[in-house]
């Protein structure tokens, strides 16, 4: 915008505000677009298209990042509207709370939505979450993952009635606070398919989303069948795949820490 | 490596063919050139009867190479499916197409953490020792009855006598690293040490 210079104005108009617009010819005349610095940053995207298979593939894209929002979310969007509408992920609130868009990203399971885009000129790989089948480019097969967490039996349990009868059945502050760190799982299987373990055997092990909802019921004071919980995952296979690898914690996006919760299953299953 | 055992018994018996290898597709970025290791590992075959294959795409699977007997073992898995596309193109219309799903790539992409390594160096340090100690066990023991038979044999063994003090070097190192990894998981699960923060 061009500036005047205050020395050529009259003294009594320095205390009113100056447009300095000279003329609807300079007002119409568009601001230089920051295109002159822009900053492309190369997205590699695994693709696989079921109505042509062929071998998947890394596809680059380029995109500038000053026209786009920081989450590799706002990235794919971006280049779902504008340079490749075949680009197929799932995604849904896009602040981290339903689990959809996890993948992963450089190398390391998480969020869309939650992972910022990496500044700098280096390459970002996208892929799906590991060791899944891919239904198509970035959504894989979450069945398994789901018939596992419910196998578990993902509800309140109780041999006898609520103690007084028609009304909740109530908890202590210190027994609902060990519920914290497991309540706030979402779902998103990025633990689950970063964990070696069960990679190598994903339909006997149960991976670390659904054990650490079994050790949620198993630790809820309200649940009244925690042996038969205890006894149910008491398996070589269920449980003791657990290596504590805990590359689970690392890729959880909800700083959870399943490795923890497996810990503490193992531990009761010791002490009865 | 359970699920591989289960996989072997199911190949062998008479659902398929026991020859019958099919490769997965792997994701390949043209610049990197890492293949993925895991499948020569787990032994490349297909998996049947796992809970994300419906019934009729096994069925379908099996139909085709009943069908054609001269399909190759070693047919990309690709290539296959196109074949999957190009009958049911050609055949009814409400037909359902019956598409092999890749895996999508894991030990070729996922980056290594701390905590990751230690355990697979914990895993690797075992190995390594339990080989060491069957290779030292059959020198040992069975040396001499094999070197009286075969000349070579003993030449051998004089020449590469060096590399014994090379193997015990390493593998005292594997074994110290392997007993301070056995101690940290001891007091991990008994004495509630509880899990170190990731994070």
């Amino acid at each position: 915008m061009p500036r005047v210079s205050l020395s050529t104005v009259a003294p009594a108009s320095r205390l009113v505000v100056v447009r300095p617009y000279s003329g609807e010819a300079e007002a119409q005349k568009v601001e230089p677009k920051a295109a002159a610095s822009t900053n492309m940053k190369t997205f590699q995207i695994y693709r696989w298209n079921p109505d042509n298979p062929t071998k998947p593939q890394l596809q680059d894209y380029k995109i500038d990042l000053k026209e786009c929002g920081p989450m590799v979310l706002d990235a794919l969007i971006k280049i779902k509207n504008e340079i490749d509408p075949s680009l197929t992920f799932r995604r849904s609130c896009r602040e981290g709370i339903c689990g959809s868009c996890a993948m992963n990203i450089n190398g390391c399971n998480g969020l869309a939505c939650l992972t910022k885009i990496e500044s700098g000129s280096s390459e970002t790989t996208i892929t799906p979450l590991p060791h899944m089948f891919v239904i198509k480019d970035l959504v894989v097969d979450m069945t398994n993952f789901y018939n596992q967490y419910k196998s578990i039996e993902p509800w309140l349990k109780r041999k006898n009635p609520p103690p007084t009868a028609g009304k909740e059945i109530p908890q202590s502050k210190k027994d609902r606070a060990k519920l914290d760190g497991m309540y706030e799982c979402i779902l998103c299987a990025c633990c689950s398919t970063s964990c070696p373990s069960y990679w190598w055997n994903p339909e006997s092990y149960l991976g670390p989303a659904a054990l650490l909802h079994a050790n949620r019921w198993i630790s809820d004071s309200r649940d009244e069948y925690t042996k038969e919980r205890l006894d149910a995952v008491n398996d070589e296979y269920k449980l003791y795949r657990c290596h504590t690898i805990l590359n689970c914690a690392r890729a959880c996006p909800k700083g959870l820490n399943p490795g923890q919760q497996i810990q503490h299953i193992k531990q009761l299953q010791l002490t009865g | 490596m359970a699920s591989s055992l289960a996989l072997k018994r199911l190949v062998s018996s008479n659902i398929l063919p026991s020859s019958l290898r099919v490769v997965r597709p792997i994701v390949t970025a043209p610049s990197t050139s890492r293949v993925s290791n895991t499948n020569a590992a787990h032994g490349d075959v297909f998996v049947p009867l796992s809970p994300t294959r419906s019934p009729s795409q096994v069925v379908n699977f099996r139909d085709q190479f009943m069908k054609n007997p001269f399909l190759s073992a070693s047919r990309d898995m690709a290539t296959l499916a196109k074949a999957d596309v190009k009958e049911s193109n050609e055949g009814e219309t409400g037909e359902r197409k019956n598409i092999l799903r890749p895996l999508s790539p894991h030990l070729p992409v996922y980056k290594p953490h701390l905590h990751s390594t230690l355990s697979i160096t914990n895993r690797i340090s075992g190995a390594f020792l339990t080989s060491v100690l069957v290779f030292s066990y059959l020198l040992s023991l069975k040396m001499g009855s094999v070197c009286l038979t075969y000349s070579s044999f003993y030449q051998f063994f004089f020449y590469s006598a060096k590399l014994f003090l090379v193997t015990a070097s390493v593998s005292a190192l594997a074994l110290s690293y392997h007993t301070y990894y056995g101690i940290r998981h001891l007091l991990m699960d008994l004495l509630k040490m509880g899990v170190p923060k990731v994070k």
